[in-house]
Protein backbone atom coordinates (compact mmCIF):
# COMPACT_ATOMS: atom_id res chain seq x y z
CA UNK A 1 0.00 0.00 0.00
CA UNK A 2 1.09 3.18 -0.64
CA UNK A 3 2.23 5.46 1.67
CA UNK A 4 1.36 9.72 1.88
CA UNK A 5 1.94 11.93 4.55
CA UNK A 6 0.16 13.82 6.79
CA UNK A 7 0.95 17.33 8.37
CA UNK A 8 0.40 17.75 11.98
CA UNK A 9 -1.20 21.53 13.35
CA UNK A 10 2.56 21.60 14.54
CA UNK A 11 4.06 21.37 10.68
CA UNK A 12 5.64 18.26 11.68
CA UNK A 13 5.19 15.66 8.46
CA UNK A 14 3.50 12.47 9.37
CA UNK A 15 4.01 9.00 6.98
CA UNK A 16 0.89 7.28 6.75
CA UNK A 17 -0.20 4.11 4.38
CA UNK A 18 -3.23 5.40 2.65
CA UNK A 19 -5.25 2.60 3.77
CA UNK A 20 -4.85 3.10 7.05
CA UNK A 21 -5.25 7.20 6.86
CA UNK A 22 -8.48 6.71 5.46
CA UNK A 23 -10.29 5.01 8.53
CA UNK A 24 -10.28 8.65 8.77
CA UNK A 25 -13.88 9.47 7.07
CA UNK A 26 -12.63 13.32 7.09
CA UNK A 27 -9.54 12.17 4.72
CA UNK A 28 -10.75 10.06 2.86
CA UNK A 29 -13.54 12.22 1.23
CA UNK A 30 -10.63 14.85 1.11
CA UNK A 31 -8.72 12.13 -1.02
CA UNK A 32 -11.03 11.45 -3.01
CA UNK A 33 -11.88 15.03 -3.45
CA UNK A 34 -8.06 16.04 -4.60
CA UNK A 35 -6.84 12.75 -6.15
CA UNK A 36 -4.08 10.90 -5.63
CA UNK A 37 -1.43 12.20 -3.10
CA UNK A 38 1.15 9.78 -2.91
CA UNK A 39 3.50 11.75 -4.24
CA UNK A 40 1.96 15.28 -3.77
CA UNK A 41 2.41 17.17 -0.87
CA UNK A 42 1.11 16.25 2.57
CA UNK A 43 -2.48 16.58 3.91
CA UNK A 44 -2.86 19.48 6.61
CA UNK A 45 -4.55 18.19 9.61
CA UNK A 46 -4.28 21.73 11.13
CA UNK A 47 -6.50 20.82 14.37
CA UNK A 48 -4.40 17.62 15.95
CA UNK A 49 -0.93 18.28 16.92
CA UNK A 50 2.12 15.64 16.26
CA UNK A 51 1.63 13.98 19.11
CA UNK A 52 -2.18 13.08 19.02
CA UNK A 53 -1.96 12.47 15.72
CA UNK A 54 0.56 9.85 16.09
CA UNK A 55 -1.74 8.19 18.53
CA UNK A 56 -4.40 8.26 16.38
CA UNK A 57 -2.43 6.80 13.96
CA UNK A 58 -1.60 3.85 16.27
CA UNK A 59 -4.93 3.30 16.53
CA UNK A 60 -6.16 3.30 13.11
CA UNK A 61 -2.80 0.72 12.22
CA UNK A 62 -4.41 -1.53 15.11
CA UNK A 63 -7.90 -1.43 12.99
CA UNK A 64 -6.47 -1.13 9.70
CA UNK A 65 -8.99 -4.41 9.08
CA UNK A 66 -11.96 -3.80 11.30
CA UNK A 67 -15.18 -4.34 9.12
CA UNK A 68 -16.53 -0.62 8.33
CA UNK A 69 -19.76 0.49 10.85
CA UNK A 70 -23.32 -0.59 9.09
CA UNK A 71 -24.85 2.91 7.99
CA UNK A 72 -27.57 2.56 11.12
CA UNK A 73 -24.29 2.37 13.50
CA UNK A 74 -25.91 5.72 15.26
CA UNK A 75 -28.71 3.00 16.81
CA UNK A 76 -28.63 2.12 20.79
CA UNK A 77 -26.82 -1.47 20.17
CA UNK A 78 -23.98 0.78 19.79
CA UNK A 79 -23.90 2.75 22.22
CA UNK A 80 -25.75 1.02 25.34
CA UNK A 81 -22.46 -0.96 26.22
CA UNK A 82 -19.49 0.22 27.71
CA UNK A 83 -17.08 -2.57 27.42
CA UNK A 84 -13.73 -1.67 25.98
CA UNK A 85 -11.88 -4.40 24.17
CA UNK A 86 -8.50 -4.60 25.46
CA UNK A 87 -6.28 -3.26 23.24
CA UNK A 88 -8.16 -0.48 23.06
CA UNK A 89 -8.47 -0.24 26.36
CA UNK A 90 -4.59 -0.11 26.82
CA UNK A 91 -4.42 2.46 23.91
CA UNK A 92 -6.70 4.40 25.76
CA UNK A 93 -4.61 4.65 29.15
CA UNK A 94 -3.33 7.93 28.76
CA UNK A 95 -3.85 11.23 30.97
CA UNK A 96 -6.94 13.15 30.49
CA UNK A 97 -6.02 15.55 28.21
CA UNK A 98 -4.43 13.71 25.55
CA UNK A 99 -7.60 11.34 26.20
CA UNK A 100 -10.17 14.16 25.46
CA UNK A 101 -7.30 15.51 22.66
CA UNK A 102 -8.15 12.13 21.04
CA UNK A 103 -12.03 12.76 21.52
CA UNK A 104 -11.74 15.96 19.93
CA UNK A 105 -9.65 14.56 17.00
CA UNK A 106 -11.50 11.82 16.29
CA UNK A 107 -14.30 13.64 15.87
CA UNK A 108 -12.31 15.90 13.80
CA UNK A 109 -10.97 13.43 11.44
CA UNK A 110 -14.51 11.74 11.71
CA UNK A 111 -13.70 8.49 12.91
CA UNK A 112 -16.25 7.07 14.78
CA UNK A 113 -15.04 3.77 16.29
CA UNK A 114 -12.61 5.82 18.44
CA UNK A 115 -14.87 8.45 19.05
CA UNK A 116 -16.80 5.49 20.57
CA UNK A 117 -13.98 4.35 22.22
CA UNK A 118 -12.92 7.29 23.92
CA UNK A 119 -16.75 8.47 24.95
CA UNK A 120 -16.94 4.83 26.53
CA UNK A 121 -13.57 5.80 28.22
CA UNK A 122 -15.10 9.10 29.95
CA UNK A 123 -18.12 7.63 30.55
CA UNK A 124 -16.55 4.29 32.62
CA UNK A 125 -14.48 7.16 34.28
CA UNK A 126 -17.17 9.67 35.25
CA UNK A 127 -18.72 6.13 36.77
CA UNK A 128 -19.27 6.90 40.52
CA UNK A 129 -18.35 10.52 40.65
CA UNK A 130 -19.94 13.23 42.02
CA UNK A 131 -21.61 16.14 40.05
CA UNK A 132 -18.68 18.42 41.39
CA UNK A 133 -15.69 16.19 40.80
CA UNK A 134 -17.84 15.56 36.98
CA UNK A 135 -17.86 19.30 36.53
CA UNK A 136 -13.66 19.34 37.26
CA UNK A 137 -13.42 16.41 35.14
CA UNK A 138 -14.73 18.35 32.12
CA UNK A 139 -14.14 22.06 32.85
CA UNK A 140 -18.18 22.92 33.35
CA UNK A 141 -19.20 25.63 35.12
CA UNK A 142 -21.98 24.83 37.46
CA UNK A 143 -24.95 26.85 35.61
CA UNK A 144 -27.92 26.00 38.45
CA UNK A 145 -29.41 28.80 40.39
CA UNK A 146 -29.81 27.21 43.98
CA UNK A 147 -33.81 27.34 43.22
CA UNK A 148 -32.82 25.01 40.42
CA UNK A 149 -30.42 22.62 42.08
CA UNK A 150 -33.28 22.68 45.30
CA UNK A 151 -35.83 21.88 42.85
CA UNK A 152 -33.45 18.91 41.24
CA UNK A 153 -32.73 17.62 44.71
CA UNK A 154 -36.14 17.45 45.58
CA UNK A 155 -37.50 15.46 42.75
CA UNK A 156 -34.58 13.19 43.32
CA UNK A 157 -35.29 12.41 46.86
CA UNK A 158 -39.36 12.19 45.26
CA UNK A 159 -38.18 9.33 43.18
CA UNK A 160 -36.23 7.85 45.64
CA UNK A 161 -38.40 7.90 48.75
CA UNK A 162 -40.19 4.41 47.79
CA UNK B 1 21.02 40.14 18.50
CA UNK B 2 19.98 42.91 20.81
CA UNK B 3 19.70 41.51 24.38
CA UNK B 4 17.44 42.81 27.04
CA UNK B 5 19.40 43.53 30.50
CA UNK B 6 17.51 42.61 33.81
CA UNK B 7 16.36 45.33 35.73
CA UNK B 8 17.94 46.19 38.52
CA UNK B 9 16.13 45.06 41.89
CA UNK B 10 14.18 47.93 42.08
CA UNK B 11 11.54 46.45 39.55
CA UNK B 12 10.76 43.60 42.20
CA UNK B 13 10.94 44.96 45.58
CA UNK B 14 9.14 42.42 47.15
CA UNK B 15 9.10 38.15 46.19
CA UNK B 16 5.68 37.39 45.14
CA UNK B 17 4.78 35.45 47.97
CA UNK B 18 6.30 34.53 51.23
CA UNK B 19 9.21 32.44 52.01
CA UNK B 20 9.94 29.79 54.15
CA UNK B 21 12.59 29.70 56.37
CA UNK B 22 14.38 26.77 54.53
CA UNK B 23 13.24 28.45 51.13
CA UNK B 24 15.24 31.78 52.45
CA UNK B 25 18.43 29.86 53.26
CA UNK B 26 17.81 27.64 49.80
CA UNK B 27 17.48 30.88 48.48
CA UNK B 28 20.47 32.80 50.20
CA UNK B 29 22.33 29.88 49.07
CA UNK B 30 21.12 30.77 44.96
CA UNK B 31 22.00 33.99 45.77
CA UNK B 32 25.53 33.62 47.02
CA UNK B 33 26.18 31.58 44.28
CA UNK B 34 24.88 33.63 41.50
CA UNK B 35 26.70 36.42 42.67
CA UNK B 36 29.64 33.93 42.90
CA UNK B 37 29.46 33.15 39.74
CA UNK B 38 28.07 35.87 37.35
CA UNK B 39 29.82 39.60 38.21
CA UNK B 40 27.84 41.09 35.70
CA UNK B 41 24.69 41.72 34.81
CA UNK B 42 23.43 38.14 32.92
CA UNK B 43 21.13 39.24 29.97
CA UNK B 44 17.74 38.30 30.14
CA UNK B 45 17.60 36.37 27.21
CA UNK B 46 20.47 33.63 29.18
CA UNK B 47 18.63 33.90 32.46
CA UNK B 48 15.64 32.31 30.85
CA UNK B 49 18.39 29.50 29.27
CA UNK B 50 19.30 29.08 32.95
CA UNK B 51 15.94 28.71 34.40
CA UNK B 52 14.80 26.22 31.69
CA UNK B 53 17.91 24.28 31.97
CA UNK B 54 17.11 24.45 35.74
CA UNK B 55 13.44 23.41 34.80
CA UNK B 56 14.87 20.55 33.40
CA UNK B 57 16.72 19.14 36.43
CA UNK B 58 13.98 19.77 39.20
CA UNK B 59 10.66 21.65 38.47
CA UNK B 60 10.13 21.97 42.14
CA UNK B 61 13.46 24.32 42.51
CA UNK B 62 12.38 26.26 40.00
CA UNK B 63 8.93 26.99 41.69
CA UNK B 64 10.14 26.47 45.32
CA UNK B 65 12.80 29.19 44.90
CA UNK B 66 13.92 30.73 41.54
CA UNK B 67 9.82 32.28 41.55
CA UNK B 68 11.08 34.15 44.34
CA UNK B 69 14.07 35.70 42.71
CA UNK B 70 12.16 38.38 40.89
CA UNK B 71 9.00 39.13 39.45
CA UNK B 72 10.34 38.99 35.88
CA UNK B 73 12.02 35.08 36.68
CA UNK B 74 8.44 34.56 38.27
CA UNK B 75 6.71 35.28 35.31
CA UNK B 76 8.77 33.35 33.05
CA UNK B 77 8.23 30.27 35.07
CA UNK B 78 4.92 30.50 35.16
CA UNK B 79 4.57 30.99 31.47
CA UNK B 80 6.90 28.31 30.99
CA UNK B 81 6.21 25.47 33.40
CA UNK B 82 2.49 26.19 34.36
CA UNK B 83 -0.17 23.44 32.47
CA UNK B 84 -2.73 25.15 30.15
CA UNK B 85 -6.45 25.55 31.38
CA UNK B 86 -7.64 21.81 31.35
CA UNK B 87 -8.86 20.79 27.56
CA UNK B 88 -12.62 21.78 27.10
CA UNK B 89 -14.77 19.20 25.22
CA UNK B 90 -17.56 20.39 23.16
CA UNK B 91 -21.39 20.20 24.73
CA UNK B 92 -22.24 17.77 21.49
CA UNK B 93 -19.41 15.48 22.75
CA UNK B 94 -19.86 16.03 26.03
CA UNK B 95 -23.59 14.80 25.35
CA UNK B 96 -22.37 12.08 22.59
CA UNK B 97 -20.49 10.79 26.21
CA UNK B 98 -23.81 10.79 27.99
CA UNK B 99 -25.07 8.41 26.01
CA UNK B 100 -22.79 5.57 27.03
CA UNK B 101 -24.06 6.54 30.68
CA UNK B 102 -25.95 3.88 32.85
CA UNK B 103 -29.26 6.82 33.28
CA UNK B 104 -31.15 4.56 35.53
CA UNK B 105 -27.89 4.05 37.86
CA UNK B 106 -26.16 7.74 37.29
CA UNK B 107 -28.98 9.76 36.16
CA UNK B 108 -29.63 11.14 39.92
CA UNK B 109 -25.70 12.86 40.13
CA UNK B 110 -24.97 13.44 35.91
CA UNK B 111 -28.30 15.46 36.02
CA UNK B 112 -26.87 17.91 38.49
CA UNK B 113 -23.77 18.85 36.49
CA UNK B 114 -25.18 21.42 34.08
CA UNK B 115 -28.18 22.54 32.76
CA UNK B 116 -27.22 20.95 29.44
CA UNK B 117 -26.58 17.82 30.99
CA UNK B 118 -29.70 17.82 33.27
CA UNK B 119 -31.65 18.61 30.15
CA UNK B 120 -30.36 15.86 27.58
CA UNK B 121 -30.66 13.42 30.53
CA UNK B 122 -34.57 14.28 31.05
CA UNK B 123 -35.06 13.48 27.73
CA UNK B 124 -33.39 10.65 27.52
CA UNK B 125 -35.35 9.76 30.65
CA UNK B 126 -38.47 10.05 28.69
CA UNK B 127 -36.84 8.14 25.69
CA UNK B 128 -37.40 4.98 28.24
CA UNK B 129 -41.05 4.85 27.66
CA UNK B 130 -40.60 2.26 24.86
CA UNK B 131 -43.81 1.03 22.70
CA UNK B 132 -43.00 -2.33 23.82
CA UNK B 133 -42.52 -2.38 27.23
CA UNK B 134 -46.08 -0.58 27.64
CA UNK B 135 -49.58 -1.06 26.37
CA UNK B 136 -50.42 0.82 23.56
CA UNK B 137 -53.95 1.70 21.41
CA UNK B 138 -55.40 4.03 18.75
CA UNK B 139 -57.56 6.72 18.13
CA UNK B 140 -59.61 6.22 15.47
CA UNK B 141 -59.59 9.54 13.64
CA UNK B 142 -62.56 10.64 12.12
CA UNK B 143 -59.84 11.56 9.14
CA UNK B 144 -58.36 8.12 9.17
CA UNK B 145 -55.77 9.82 11.23
CA UNK B 146 -53.78 7.88 13.82
CA UNK B 147 -52.56 9.22 17.29
CA UNK B 148 -50.05 7.63 19.54
CA UNK B 149 -49.10 7.20 23.24
CA UNK B 150 -47.10 5.86 25.46
CA UNK B 151 -47.24 4.54 29.44
CA UNK B 152 -44.66 4.18 31.05
CA UNK B 153 -43.91 0.36 32.56
CA UNK B 154 -44.86 1.82 36.21
CA UNK B 155 -47.69 3.98 35.21
CA UNK B 156 -49.87 2.16 32.99
CA UNK B 157 -51.67 0.19 35.73
CA UNK B 158 -52.68 3.35 37.00
CA UNK B 159 -53.50 4.41 33.52
CA UNK B 160 -55.29 1.17 33.43
CA UNK B 161 -57.14 2.06 36.43
CA UNK B 162 -58.43 5.60 35.42
CA UNK B 163 -59.09 4.62 32.26
CA UNK B 164 -61.17 1.36 33.11
CA UNK B 165 -63.15 3.62 36.14
CA UNK B 166 -63.79 6.30 33.05
CA UNK B 167 -64.89 3.76 30.60
CA UNK B 168 -66.78 1.80 33.67
CA UNK B 169 -68.52 4.47 34.68
CA UNK B 170 -69.65 6.01 31.13
CA UNK B 171 -70.44 2.13 29.70
CA UNK B 172 -67.95 2.37 27.31
CA UNK B 173 -67.08 -0.42 25.83
CA UNK B 174 -63.13 -1.07 25.11
CA UNK B 175 -63.79 -1.98 21.17
CA UNK B 176 -65.36 1.67 21.03
CA UNK B 177 -62.25 3.13 22.07
CA UNK B 178 -59.78 1.26 20.69
CA UNK B 179 -60.74 -1.05 17.82
CA UNK B 180 -57.29 -1.53 16.70
CA UNK B 181 -55.89 -2.63 19.70
CA UNK B 182 -53.14 -5.29 17.98
CA UNK B 183 -52.10 -2.62 15.73
CA UNK B 184 -49.97 -0.64 17.87
CA UNK B 185 -46.45 -2.35 17.57
CA UNK B 186 -46.89 -0.63 13.87
CA UNK B 187 -47.00 3.01 15.37
CA UNK B 188 -44.29 5.10 15.48
CA UNK B 189 -44.76 6.46 19.12
CA UNK B 190 -41.96 8.54 20.16
CA UNK B 191 -42.07 11.10 17.32
CA UNK B 192 -45.69 12.00 17.84
CA UNK B 193 -45.89 12.81 21.73
CA UNK B 194 -42.44 13.86 21.40
CA UNK B 195 -44.46 17.00 19.66
CA UNK B 196 -46.21 17.81 22.87
CA UNK B 197 -44.13 16.06 25.79
CA UNK B 198 -41.05 18.90 25.08
CA UNK B 199 -43.51 21.57 25.71
CA UNK B 200 -42.58 23.31 29.29
CA UNK B 201 -45.84 23.66 30.87
CA UNK B 202 -46.76 20.29 32.25
CA UNK B 203 -45.64 21.29 35.54
CA UNK B 204 -47.87 21.86 38.29
CA UNK B 205 -50.42 24.62 37.22
CA UNK B 206 -52.46 25.36 34.33
CA UNK B 207 -52.07 22.58 31.97
CA UNK B 208 -52.35 23.26 27.61
CA UNK B 209 -52.15 20.58 25.42
CA UNK B 210 -52.74 20.43 22.27
CA UNK B 211 -52.70 17.70 19.26
CA UNK B 212 -52.28 18.35 16.09
CA UNK B 213 -55.88 16.88 15.28
CA UNK B 214 -58.40 17.41 13.04
CA UNK B 215 -60.65 18.68 14.28
CA UNK B 216 -57.84 19.78 17.33
CA UNK B 217 -58.70 18.35 20.66
CA UNK B 218 -57.63 20.88 23.13
CA UNK B 219 -57.32 19.68 26.73
CA UNK B 220 -56.91 22.46 29.64
CA UNK B 221 -56.77 21.52 33.40
CA UNK B 222 -55.02 21.82 36.34
CA UNK B 223 -52.79 19.16 38.19
CA UNK B 224 -52.11 19.19 41.79
CA UNK B 225 -49.17 17.06 42.92
CA UNK B 226 -48.59 17.06 46.82
CA UNK B 227 -45.26 16.68 46.75
CA UNK B 228 -42.74 15.46 49.55
CA UNK B 229 -41.74 12.11 51.21
CA UNK B 230 -43.47 9.18 52.54
CA UNK B 231 -46.21 10.29 54.75
CA UNK B 232 -48.47 12.26 51.91
CA UNK B 233 -48.27 9.23 49.83
CA UNK B 234 -50.87 6.78 49.57
CA UNK B 235 -49.35 3.47 49.88
CA UNK B 236 -51.46 2.19 47.14
CA UNK B 237 -49.60 4.47 44.85
CA UNK B 238 -46.36 2.98 45.97
CA UNK B 239 -48.10 -0.62 44.74
CA UNK B 240 -48.79 0.66 41.73
CA UNK B 241 -45.01 1.51 40.73
CA UNK B 242 -43.31 -1.38 41.70
CA UNK B 243 -40.46 -0.57 39.59
CA UNK B 244 -40.43 2.79 41.02
CA UNK B 245 -41.09 5.94 39.75
CA UNK B 246 -37.96 8.32 37.61
CA UNK B 247 -38.64 11.71 37.99
CA UNK B 248 -41.88 12.58 38.79
CA UNK B 249 -42.01 15.85 36.18
CA UNK B 250 -41.27 13.11 33.82
CA UNK B 251 -44.27 10.67 35.29
CA UNK B 252 -46.39 13.66 35.44
CA UNK B 253 -45.56 14.39 31.77
CA UNK B 254 -46.43 10.93 30.52
CA UNK B 255 -49.69 10.88 32.44
CA UNK B 256 -50.76 13.67 30.90
CA UNK B 257 -50.11 12.32 27.99
CA UNK B 258 -51.89 9.50 28.27
CA UNK B 259 -54.49 11.80 29.52
CA UNK B 260 -54.37 13.51 26.34
CA UNK B 261 -54.71 10.40 24.50
CA UNK B 262 -57.17 9.20 26.09
CA UNK B 263 -59.01 12.23 25.90
CA UNK B 264 -58.87 12.14 22.06
CA UNK B 265 -59.93 8.72 21.89
CA UNK B 266 -62.97 9.45 24.32
CA UNK B 267 -63.75 12.69 22.30
CA UNK B 268 -62.73 10.59 18.42
CA UNK B 269 -65.51 8.15 19.75
CA UNK B 270 -68.64 10.71 20.19
CA UNK B 271 -67.70 12.31 17.57
CA UNK B 272 -67.93 8.96 15.69
CA UNK B 273 -71.09 8.56 17.47
CA UNK B 274 -72.40 11.61 17.12
CA UNK B 275 -71.64 14.47 19.49
CA UNK B 276 -75.19 15.15 19.79
CA UNK B 277 -76.14 12.27 21.26
CA UNK B 278 -74.34 12.32 23.92
CA UNK B 279 -74.88 16.24 24.81
CA UNK B 280 -73.02 18.92 24.97
CA UNK B 281 -73.34 19.28 28.65
CA UNK B 282 -72.18 15.92 29.59
CA UNK B 283 -69.60 16.03 32.21
CA UNK B 284 -67.71 12.85 32.35
CA UNK B 285 -67.10 12.79 36.31
CA UNK B 286 -65.07 10.33 37.38
CA UNK B 287 -64.47 11.55 40.98
CA UNK B 288 -63.98 9.18 43.27
CA UNK B 289 -61.55 6.30 43.37
CA UNK B 290 -59.73 8.16 41.06
CA UNK B 291 -60.01 11.49 41.76
CA UNK B 292 -60.39 12.55 38.06
CA UNK B 293 -62.64 14.68 36.96
CA UNK B 294 -62.83 15.28 32.77
CA UNK B 295 -65.71 17.25 31.21
CA UNK B 296 -66.03 19.05 27.79
CA UNK B 297 -65.83 22.42 28.51
CA UNK B 298 -66.87 23.95 25.10
CA UNK B 299 -67.69 22.40 21.76
CA UNK B 300 -66.99 24.35 18.72
CA UNK B 301 -67.33 23.64 15.26
CA UNK B 302 -63.79 23.02 15.07
CA UNK B 303 -62.39 22.32 17.98
CA UNK B 304 -63.12 19.95 21.20
CA UNK B 305 -62.33 21.34 24.36
CA UNK B 306 -62.18 19.47 27.75
CA UNK B 307 -60.88 20.21 31.20
CA UNK B 308 -59.49 18.08 33.60
CA UNK B 309 -58.37 18.03 37.53
CA UNK B 310 -56.37 15.94 38.92
CA UNK B 311 -54.30 14.84 42.04
CA UNK B 312 -52.18 12.44 41.51
CA UNK B 313 -50.77 11.65 44.49
CA UNK B 314 -53.80 12.02 46.71
CA UNK B 315 -55.88 9.78 44.35
CA UNK B 316 -56.80 7.00 46.06
CA UNK B 317 -56.09 4.08 43.26
CA UNK B 318 -56.93 0.80 45.60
Amino acid sequence: MAPMKLLSSDNVEIEVEKEVAERSVLIKNMLEDVGDTTVGAPIPIPNVNEGVLRKVIEWCEHHRNDPPQPADEDSDSRKKSTDIEEWDQKFMQVDQEMLFEIILAANYLDIKPLLDVGCKTVANMIKGKSPEEIRKTFNIQNDFTPEEEDQIRRENEWAEDR
Amino acid sequence: MTLEYAPVDAENPEPPRPSSDADTQENTSIEQSTTACFKHRVPRELQYMILAEAGRRSLRFLWNNCRLVCRAWDHEIQRTTSRPEPLWLPVELQINILEYCDYAEQSRVLRYTCKSWESEIYKKLLHNYRPLSCPAGSVPGANGGKYHFLVHKGLYRLYDALLGNIMFRNRIRDSDVFPHMDSYSQWETRNEIQKYLDDPIILPGSVFLSYDAEPPVHLQGTVKLAGGRGATRPSSLDALFPTGLSLWRTTVRMYLADLAYYAVALCTHYQTQGWENVGSTRVFNVRGPSNFRLLPMEWAEDEYRLIFDMDILTAALA
